[in-house]
């Protein structure tokens, strides 16, 4: 995250000002505050496509483990990024990293939340497995086919723990899996995903530890 | 320190699931396919292009009062209207002070939207009503 947190926004405009002034001139098509503020607009462009560039496959990832479907990843990424262009690009660039993770959970979670409606919805109408409502991904199916990441050189019983353990994170109610991959892949403290989950310090460390022991069950098989 | 209160004797469990867990996800990320990377570069230049521009509704309270603006404008420039006209034909065709009072003051563009449907209105002639 060189540019973004670096906390040089200032710095990084300044520097741009300078360079217009000392060597481009103003022409009589554009004067020089338009050519600033297009220099200014060009340098938030380059910093926030450094920024996005470097948190793309991270946000997808996250996503991807909660929808389990390539296009509502896709889609909750879109927003995201959208989102924070438009809203929060002023802000500085150190700011960004926290204000993209939060809006990417808050979409997260309106995305279980929609989940958790339709479910209810198709229940009424008796289309829904016996595990519908329940608000979180726990619904789908357990032999539902994963995306193989085993590499040939990998180890058979670690490529098998692997897929296991991306089926049982696949599986946790939706808090709870937040709760764990914002420890486990942000490395977040309780303070920081209480913030990203916008929800109180308490909350994150019941859903952590509910995570934690449903987890340690379904990978039972694979304890030494 | 850890603070989520684990205890002591699962937490060796705990950091290898978290340490799986971890490798797990930079596992994907190294193999996503071309065409999510793809789509995702698509998707973060698309949002670039929003830098600086304004949102598409802040636009509508400018065009509410340009609208407004326009409407007072007619109003004031126009010739008066013929003394004779009935009561009914005036409520459609003719906008008093308090008229334009409530227009102007009134946030709700609601009125503004409909103005289409009232001009309409207006074009269709005197109102007929019940006896």
């Amino acid at each position: 995250m060189s540019n973004a947190q670096d906390g040089g926004f200032g710095a990084t405009a300044i520097w741009a000002s300078l360079e217009l002034v000392t060597d481009r001139r103003p022409t009589a098509a554009m004067p020089l505050a338009g050519q600033l503020a297009q220099q200014e607009r060009r340098d938030l462009q380059r910093q926030l496509d450094n920024f996005l560039a470097e948190q793309e496959r991270r946000a997808y990832q996250m996503a991807y483990l909660a929808t389990h479907d390539r296009e509502e990843a896709l889609e909750i990424v879109q927003d995201a990024m959208f989102k924070l262009v438009q809203k929060y690009a002023h802000k500085p660039a150190a700011a960004w990293g926290p204000l993209f993770t939060r809006i990417l959970q808050n979409r997260i979670k309106n995305w279980y939340r929609k989940r958790s409606i339709s479910q209810r919805i198709f229940s009424w109408f008796g289309e829904a497995d016996e595990q519908a409502g329940q608000g979180g991904a726990e619904a789908v199916d357990s032999a539902a086919p994963l995306v193989s990441f085993t590499r040939p050189d990998q180890n058979p019983e670690t490529a098998r723990f692997m897929e296991a353990l991306e089926r049982a994170l696949h599986g946790l109610p939706g808090r709870q899996q937040q709760a764990f991959l914002l420890r486990a892949v942000h490395g977040f403290d309780v303070a920081e995903t209480a913030a990203a989950m916008r929800c109180s310090s308490g909350s994150v460390k019941t859903h952590y530890s509910r995570a934690l022991a449903k987890l340690k069950i379904d990978l039972q098989a694979f304890a030494r | 320190m850890n603070e989520y209160e684990t205890n002591k004797e699962s937490s060796l469990n705990e950091q290898q699931l978290l340490q799986q867990t971890e490798e797990l996800v930079a596992a994907r990320e190294a193999q996503l396919d071309a065409g999510t990377l793809s789509r995702l570069h698509r998707i973060r230049s698309e949002a670039l292009t929003t830098v600086g521009g304004r949102p598409a509704k802040q636009w509508l309270p400018v065009a509410g009062a340009v609208t407004v603006a326009m409407l007072v404008g007619v109003v004031l420039f126009l010739p008066q209207q013929p003394a004779n006209l009935n009561p009914e034909t005036a409520l459609v065709t003719g906008l008093s002070e308090q008229d334009l009072e409530l227009l102007v003051g009134s946030e709700d563009l609601e009125l503004l939207e409909d103005l289409e449907f009232y001009l309409w209105l207006d074009s269709q002639g005197p109102l007929d009503r019940p006896s």
